[in-house]
This record gives C-alpha cells, structure tokens and sequence, in this order.
C-alpha cells in the first residue's frame, strides 16, 4: 500500500513538474491540433471523409502524440543529472516505474481529451451513444500507450539515438492495441459487427499485460 | 586456474553435427520432393478443389522457413531468459544469434510470402490473412531489437534491455492473434485451401521433410553464429597483454562483440 502512495507521489511530482513549465505537453499537443488539421484538409478537403477513414485518421493523430509525449518519461531526470539519485531513492525501482506510468497515463489523457473534442468539433461525432464507446476506448489506450511508452523510455534510457529509438520499438508493441481500438471506434461509427465487450476486455489485457512487465522488468533495467 | 571462456555444458542442446547432416540432407530432398514427387493437378475434396499448381510449390519453402523463424526467435526469447535469471553471458550472445536468424529467415518468409500471394491473390501481400499478420507484427518487433542493441554501449546495460526487449515478444505473439481474431472487420479473414486435414500423403510428406531440414537449418545458423561470436570474444581476450584487464574481468565479457 505505502508502495501505491510512494509512486502516486513520483507521478504527482512528474505531473506538477511538467505542468509548471509545460513546454514538452504544449509542443505534443501543438503537434497534435496540427495534425488533425492537416489531416482533415489532406482526407476530405471540403467534403466530409467516409466513417471508416475518420476512425483511422483519429488513431494516427492519437498514437503518434502519445509516442511524443511518453518518450520523454525519462527526460527530465536525465537532463538534470538526477536520474540515479531518483533510482537509489528509497523506493523499489518497481514502485518507481509505476509512478512513471501513472504520470504518462495521465498526461496522455489529458493531451487525447483535448484532441479527442478538437476532432469532434472537426470531423463530426459518432452517433448515438457512440461518443461514450468512443471515450471509453481511448481512455483503455491510453493506459495501455502510457505503459507501453514508459517501458521503450527505461529499454533505451540508456541508449544513444533515443529519438530514433522510441518510435522503433514502440509502433510494433501497439499494433495489438491499434488493430483493438480501430475496430471499437469503428463500431461507434456502427461500422463494426465485432463485440465491443470482447475489444475493451481486450484493451484491459493489453494494458494488465504490459504493465506487469515493466514492473518485472524495470529493477532488472535500472541495474547499472 | 578456470579458463575465462571455459565452455559451459547444458542439457538441452542439439548436437551441431546431427543439426547440420539433418539441414544438409532433408533441404535438398525437400526441394526435389516438391518439384519431383509432390502432385500436380487439381484435388477434389468433398470441401471444395484444391490447385496444386506449380506456383502452389512455393508452400513447401514458405512455410516451413515460417516455422523455423518462429523456431528461432524462440530461441532468442528463451535465451532472453536464461541470461535473466543466470547472468551469463554467454546467452547473451546466443539470445543475439537466435533474434538475428529469425530475423534473417523472417525476410526469406516476407519475400516468399509476397510472391506466393501475388501468384495467388494476384496482390503481393494480403491483409486478410491472420498469420501473416502476426508474423509481420513479430517481425518488426525483433527487427527493432538491433536498433536498441547497437544503441547502448557494450556491457550489462546492453545485454540486460536485449533480453527484457528479446522476451517482450513472447507476450506479443498471443496479443497480436487474439487482436486479430477479434477484429473481424477490420482484417477480413480469407480460407487458403479448404482441404483441411484431407492433404495428400504426398503433400504431408514433402511437407514434414522440409519441416525438419529448415529447422535444423535454423540450428545450423543459430550455432554457426554463436560459435563465431564466442570465439570473437575469445581471441579479444586471448590477445590481451599479459596483466592488462580482460573483458571478462571488467564484467563486459558479450560487450566486445559486435553482437
């Protein structure tokens, strides 16, 4: 129990760090509004783009601004120099990664929130109760982007080109979640036939799984 | 005095010559069983006719390097593992050879695959068809494993992200099927022969001897490539001046290799 408090700790830490100068959010969710701008001028021009083409433009603007924004789970520790003084911190370097995670979960959140009601407001909402299907799903891929993206950060926390890096091992982690969360938007557009319980369970796993293997795994990472 | 490099012994290894008479043997025979003794026509089945045209021959290459390739990256993973738990790394080298073979073999697999599909399908690659799915996503994983491993300097940090990177991939292969099985819209699925368990003997056996000549050409690779590797490290040290600190002292034994 004291290990959730110490890592709900490091993510208010993170959090409260990040949104005093809140210049990395800014400049992913900068990216963000612009790519949906361009992609709403690139898809349809005038027009409004098919159903099926707005799911997939949604997803595009969605993983690559939180592939932006959880890369940098470690930065800031790095750049100040304080990184081995967080890991010999007093806490287990499981409780550690998790509060990483809780902190990237959240501003992945907070970024897709913005850029989910901005694409609303430019490519038109789902119908129906489409919009809570909608939400629901992005919030289970955002865990699931935020675990994921903390993990690749600590693999390459020590590693030289981590910008190049990043992206690389990220994409092919998310397929997975990707081809899940592509299919439940598709049917809150009523698009899809699959069953929306089987997809969120789904998205649950990928996260539960992923998770448990950055706890296992970050002890083993942060071992210099 | 223990050599630094004294050759460890484990239970579950294949002997590298029984590897290398099996892949020298049964490859060749597979290839003149497809092309000599396995049929030529259209089967009726009560399911529906199967074509076993001469393109259809590329089924006795594809898929069995396909299996091999998993074979391998298995072998990367299980590697991954050891090194976890035992801290030697000589897994480290032999988790690095199974990634690269399966990697190796996994581009002979996307480029068969291709040209099976094209003469086909008429497409040179088909998004409906669920295992080649999960065997792209798989290979594009272990394809990124290289760029982390050659990222990060020579050492424990190196080997230990490889092996966590390396064992990420056993909890991909079941998330990539079942997000595939579940998303029917998304990936249509398409049946390749509606034969079933129905194949000629002919078939089965063409089949089965390439089976075993690839996987033990996967051996072959993976041991041709650790062996070479190990001894890299081993002339490294053996070249050392008298008293100067051998890698293996340092703690970065696998870090002098390219691997």
């Amino acid at each position: 129990m004291s290990g959730l408090r110490t890592a709900f700790a490091i993510a208010a830490h993170d959090l409260a760090r990040e949104f005093r100068r809140p210049v990395a959010i800014s400049s992913v969710l900068l990216f963000g509004v612009a790519s949906l701008v361009v992609l709403r001028l690139a898809l349809g021009g005038g027009a409004k783009p098919d159903d099926g083409i707005l799911a997939g433009a949604l997803w595009i603007v969605l993983v690559f601004a939180a592939l932006l924004g959880t890369a940098r789970a470690w930065a800031s520790e790095r750049e100040d120099g304080v990184l081995d003084a967080l890991l010999m911190a007093p806490a287990s370097r499981s409780t550690v990664h998790l509060g990483k995670v809780i902190a990237a979960a959240a501003t992945t959140v907070v970024l897709h929130a913005v850029l989910l009601v901005l694409y609303l407001g430019l490519f038109g909402a789902p119908p129906g109760s489409g919009v809570v299907l909608l939400v629901a799903t992005v919030l289970l891929a955002d865990v699931g982007f935020a675990v994921v993206g903390v993990l690749v950060a600590g693999l390459g926390m020590r590693a030289r080109s981590r910008d190049l890096l990043g992206p690389t091992m990220f994409l092919p982690l998310v397929i997975p979640l990707v081809i899940a969360a592509v299919t439940a938007s598709l049917s809150a557009w009523d698009l899809s036939n699959d069953s929306v319980t089987q997809l969120l369970i789904f998205l649950v796993a990928y996260d539960a799984t992923f998770l448990l293997a950055g706890v296992a795994a970050f002890p083993e990472l942060a071992v210099e | 005095m223990q050599p630094v490099f004294a050759p460890r012994t484990t239970s579950a290894r294949v002997s590298p010559r029984l590897a290398l008479i099996l892949a020298a043997v049964l490859v060749p025979l597979a290839l003149v069983l497809a092309f000599a003794w396995a049929p030529l026509d259209t089967i009726s089945f009560s399911e529906g006719d199967v074509q076993y045209n001469f393109p259809q021959k590329i089924f006795y290459v594809h898929v069995p390097i396909a299996m091999a390739a998993y074979l391998a990256f298995f072998a990367g993973a299980w590697n991954a593992v050891l090194y976890l738990v035992k801290g030697d790394d000589d897994y480290d080298v032999r988790s690095y050879a199974g990634v690269h073979s399966g990697v190796v073999l996994g581009t002979l697999v996307l480029i068969t695959g291709s040209l099976w599909a094209k003469v086909s399908w008429g497409v040179w690659w088909q998004w409906g068809d669920r295992q080649l799915l999960v065997f792209l996503t798989l290979y594009l994983f272990y394809a990124a494993y290289f760029v982390l491993r050659f990222s990060i300097d020579a050492g424990r940090s190196r080997a230990r992200a490889s092996a966590i990177y390396a064992v990420l991939g056993v909890a991909l292969v079941p998330l990539s099927f079942f997000a595939i099985r579940i998303a029917d819209t998304l990936i249509h699925p398409i049946v390749i022969t509606p034969a079933g368990d129905n194949l000629p003997g002919a078939v089965w056996i063409t089949f089965f001897v390439s089976l075993v000549g690839f996987a033990a050409l996967a051996v072959v690779m993976l041991q041709l490539e650790v062996a070479a590797k190990l001894r890299h490290v081993r002339g490294y040290v053996a070249s050392d001046e008298p008293g100067a600190p051998t890698i293996a002292a340092t703690g970065e034994r696998s870090g002098a290799v390219h691997a």
